[in-house]
């Protein structure tokens, strides 16, 4: 069962998607979370602060989704954080390619309140 | 207009009054400045009305979260999904330029008896195709949430 204040990265370009995933993570219980807007701020945040859960987006510039997760999995200090990848990309291609670079799960955008607690209760047990 | 280096004319093609009137057609100077110019700023005006109906709407959905579920708010959500509207045709202008470029410039192809020439790949495509940037799907064509979760076990 994950702990209420586990702190929670969400990376996203669109502002917009932050504040849904914020407040839906919120509805969930959780308190803790913190925002990035492409993968390298987030991996800027991550080696510089703890997290135990990363809920990213596929497609940002400079650097995407699926090239923070190879980062983060070959990361030593990194690899074991629970990676969540949550993207309008939606090819057969994609989920195989995700799923190969190690994420824990694939959210399909538009996404449902469910879906969400669905990914989260799969890495942590159910809350 | 420059010559597309991707595209090769054949000598035997159809006569030089059609191509004249294909390339007419295209209107550059309204073409290319006025409507094309248009359509970026009409795309452009969709984007930032979708943007601020989506914050007034996850506003009123985070007040009503915090207990205020009086009638001004969902008063409120109705009166930003007016945004549909808005946007939808503002596209319309957009989808409607698109399709008459579409037109003109298969006139002028078909004029000029052009042939597509393989094209290299741009840094910026092939970066796209490594990285699986293909956007969202086009509908019906795309993954649902069932299928990844298949994927996935």
């Amino acid at each position: 069962m994950p702990a209420a204040n586990m702190p929670i990265l969400v990376v996203d370009d669109y502002k917009t998607t932050i504040k849904i995933v914020h407040g839906l993570l919120r509805q969930l219980g959780f308190t803790n979370l913190d925002e990035a807007e492409n993968g390298e701020e987030a991996l800027r945040k991550l080696r510089t602060q703890s997290y135990q859960l990363v809920i990213s987006d596929w497609n940002m510039e400079p650097m995407t989704g699926i090239e923070l997760l190879r980062s983060v999995r070959a990361d030593s200090a990194l690899r074991a954080t629970p990676f969540i990848m949550i993207t309008a990309e939606s090819k057969v291609e994609n989920v195989v390619a995700a799923k190969q670079a190690g994420a824990n799960n694939y959210i399909v955008k538009p996404f449902s309140a469910e879906a969400l607690k669905q990914k989260i209760v799969s890495i942590f047990g159910d809350f | 207009m420059t010559a597309r280096p991707d595209l090769m004319s054949d000598p035997g093609g159809a006569p030089e009054a059609d191509l004249q009137a294909a390339i007419c057609s295209l209107n550059p100077a309204r073409f290319a400045g006025e409507r094309i110019g248009g359509a970026l700023v009409e795309l452009q005006a969709a984007r930032q009305d979708v943007e601020k109906a989506v914050e007034r709407i996850l506003a009123e959905a985070e007040a009503m979260l915090d207990g205020d579920t009086s009638v001004e708010r969902a008063i409120a959500v109705m009166e930003a999904c007016a945004v549909h509207d808005i946007v939808g045709q503002r596209l319309t202008k957009v989808e409607a330029l698109l399709a008459e470029l579409d037109r003109r410039l298969a006139r002028l192809a078909g004029a000029a008896a052009l042939t597509a020439l393989p094209e290299a790949e741009s840094p910026s495509e092939a970066r796209q195709r490594e990285l699986w940037l293909n956007g969202p799907a086009r509908p019906a064509e795309g993954l649902s949430q069932a299928d990844a979760d298949r994927l996935f076990e």
